[in-house]
């Protein structure tokens, strides 16, 4: 287990809780621990994905009965954790040792959180999810072989837009950025209306400038809000730190406008610049965020990144950062 | 007198086990091919972290390190010319008694430095196997079976597997038979038989040995209806560290030896050899038997490679026991008792 001080109480998305019908077996890893993620009658279970008789991996069992049993021997485990059944020895209880290692479940925007330690609060806020004004839109996971404070700091990073999304989200003729202000709280960072060139902000095919909002809510959690007159568009960004190598990235995107353009056409559109990202979020050296503002270059353009790594200092985040 | 270390063997960065386990373990017989295997080309294989040629020589199968001492190169690139073994990179020529018996660049008068042998290995030949001691004299012998093929009786190779498991895990789950009514549900495992009855496990000098009865799906095929349960006994007898002969023997007489030998290549992975014999059906066709054990090799291939903690843990603390454990309990007690710490170090 990675034992990152801040990430073991933070809560992490695990799975997209509508894809797990009820008998739904998975396997999920998080901060290097292997996970089982499974639906039973009493709701969604995460717990460490061991058997403790023989460590054989529970994910490849199945639901019966509202408990999941072991592939390997058919232990028997209850929603609660408890091996209630083994059935080598049907009139044997049990040993009380004989119990999974069970994490707290949170479900909020149809994903399913889990904590691997005392959890610091609750899952960062979203509240578009809940807006009727909001058409909410889920997109990814995206799997990155970069670790998360790189994730989130493109994520956070308007600078790239020109060359990485050239024609989608930025244009070379007009990479020159205006100043803004970024602010480090104590729950966050916070860059308010940023102004940038975007050839088709809206997609009806003119360029305009917007203003961008960013901010920071978790170490591995961010969001922007794009805003052009009246209209909105929200997107979270949830890393899941899945081991020392890999990050999973969830996201939502939220509008308040374009009701009428199909969901799969604005999820393939933001797959495709996902794309664009990949490559360069995967080739940056070194793979740990450098938080030494010395061990890197910054312009006034990075105000966020700075914000974010200065953040993230304070907060003493250990993976992913040197 | 053992060599106090084979860790001077080892590429540094292909050391996987810690240097201790891996001396224990180099003070037994393991084995590193079929003897059927070893034909006109060198074999390269990999034993305890070591890397190891296989050839043919003029006095019987010869068990060297896989490198030449001119400049290091894998003998096993190179080639067979008849009993000498030819090294790829110049062309020194190796007897199977490590000899160098030749040298193309230089006069065929100039003598052969002495220091240009091959470090040789014991083997031998048993149970159609290839067997070797990277470590002599050897700690115990190969195991005492009766040598095949055993008169009247049909005997089979199973091609060798790797599993991406430590060879314990593998000996382990060969041995474990509260798995079988779940593991083994599509082949001879019967789903309403998952009660195992106590068991006794008899302590051998040189291992193990139990005896079970099970009520087993019983077919030699994938295609043979499943109906018919036979009250089969197990009889297992398992000689430490990796070898078990398993005896399956149905009420009728007919007999089925398993023996399943793992090969710790490295802490991580596993060369399983596996011969079947039988003494009935002997004029059948091998292929429908071999293909019906791999398939069930295959069903608890993929159990046993997601374990975890990968190596098999020694402290009896580390993982839940029942009854029905009684043979991992004691095999891992006589593991712990060769002086195996399951410390590697991948």
């Amino acid at each position: 287990m990675i034992d990152d001080p801040v990430l073991t109480r933070d809560w992490h998305v695990v799975a997209r809780a509508s894809e797990l019908a009820p008998g739904d077996v998975r396997a999920s890893r998080l901060l290097g621990v292997d996970l089982v993620v499974w639906r039973g009658d009493g709701g969604i279970q995460v717990w460490d994905d061991l058997c403790v008789h023989r460590g054989a991996k529970v994910s490849g069992g199945k639901v019966k009965d509202g408990c999941l049993q072991c592939p390997y021997h058919g232990w028997t485990y209850a929603a609660s954790g408890e091996c209630v059944r083994i059935p080598a020895h049907p009139d044997q209880k049990p040993p009380p040792r004989a119990h999974a290692n069970t994490h707290p479940v949170r479900i909020a925007y149809d994903l399913v959180w889990t904590c691997l330690g005392e959890p610091s609060g609750e899952p960062p806020p979203f509240p578009e999810w809940a807006d009727p004004a909001y058409r909410s839109i889920p997109c990814g996971p995206y799997a990155f072989k970069a670790l998360g404070p790189r994730v989130i700091e493109n994520f956070l990073d308007a600078g790239h837009f020109p060359f990485v999304h050239a024609g989608f989200l930025g244009d070379p003729a007009h990479a020159e950025m205006d100043d803004y202000e970024a602010e480090t709280t104590a729950t966050g960072v916070i860059a308010r209306d940023i102004p940038i060139w975007q050839p088709d902000p809206d997609g009806t095919g003119r360029p305009a400038k917007v203003l961008y909002t960013y901010e920071a809510l978790r170490p591995l959690t961010a969001r922007f809000t794009k805003a052009q007159g009246e209209q909105r568009f929200s997107m979270i960004d949830i890393v899941t730190p899945v081991d020392e190598g890999h990050s999973l990235a969830w996201a939502i995107m939220a509008m308040n406008y374009a009701h009428d353009v199909p969901a799969q056409k604005i999820v393939a559109f933001q797959d495709e610049v996902t794309a664009q990202d990949l490559p360069i979020v995967e080739s940056q050296r070194p793979e740990m965020l450098p938080l030494d503002l010395q061990a890197e270059l910054h312009l006034r353009s990075d105000r966020t990144a700075i914000a974010y790594r200065k953040w993230l200092r304070q907060l003493g985040l250990k993976y992913g950062t040197a | 007198m053992n060599d106090p270390t084979i860790a001077g063997l080892v590429r540094p960065a292909e050391a996987t086990f810690a240097a201790a386990d891996r001396d224990v373990l180099a003070s037994y017989w393991h084995p590193v091919a079929y003897a059927s295997e070893v034909a006109e080309m060198p074999l390269a294989r990999r034993l305890l972290d070591v890397r190891l040629v296989v050839f043919r020589g003029e006095e019987g199968i010869c068990v060297a390190r896989d490198l030449c001492a001119h400049r290091g190169a894998s003998l096993s690139r190179g080639s067979m010319d008849g009993t000498t073994l030819v090294c790829a990179y110049h062309g020194f020529r190796y007897s199977g008694t490590g000899a160098c018996t030749g040298v193309p660049s230089q006069d065929p008068s100039v003598p052969i430095s002495r220091k240009l042998h091959l470090q040789t290995f014991p083997a031998v030949v048993a149970q159609g196997l290839v067997w070797t001691c990277l470590r002599p004299p050897a700690a115990a012998p190969p195991p005492s079976w009766p040598g095949l093929p055993l008169p009247g009786w049909q005997t089979m190779e199973m091609p060798a597997s790797t599993w991406k498991a430590a060879a314990p895990r593998q000996v382990e789950n060969f041995n474990d038979v509260a798995h079988l009514s779940f593991v083994h549900r599509g082949s001879f495992g019967n789903p309403s038989a998952p009660r195992i009855h106590e068991y006794r496990v008899d302590e051998h000098a040189d291992g193990l040995e139990f005896t079970l009865r099970y009520p087993q799906v019983d077919r030699d095929t994938l295609a043979q209806s499943p109906e018919v349960i036979s009250d089969m006994t197990y009889v297992y007898r398992l000689t430490l560290p990796f070898s078990t002969l398993l005896s399956i023997i149905a009420p009728d007489g007919r007999i089925l030896n398993v023996y399943d030998v793992a090969t710790p290549e490295t802490a991580r992975q596993s060369r399983v050899h596996m011969l079947l014999s039988r003494n009935y059906s002997t004029g059948d066709p091998t292929a429908p038997a071999i293909e019906f054990q791999s398939y069930v090799n295959n069903e608890d291939r993929p159990v046993v490679e997601d374990q975890y903690p990968e190596d098999l843990p020694l402290d009896l603390r580390e993982e839940v026991h029942t009854s029905a454990d009684r043979m991992s309990i004691s095999y891992r007690r006589r593991l712990a008792a060769l002086g195996l710490t399951g410390a590697w170090v991948a």
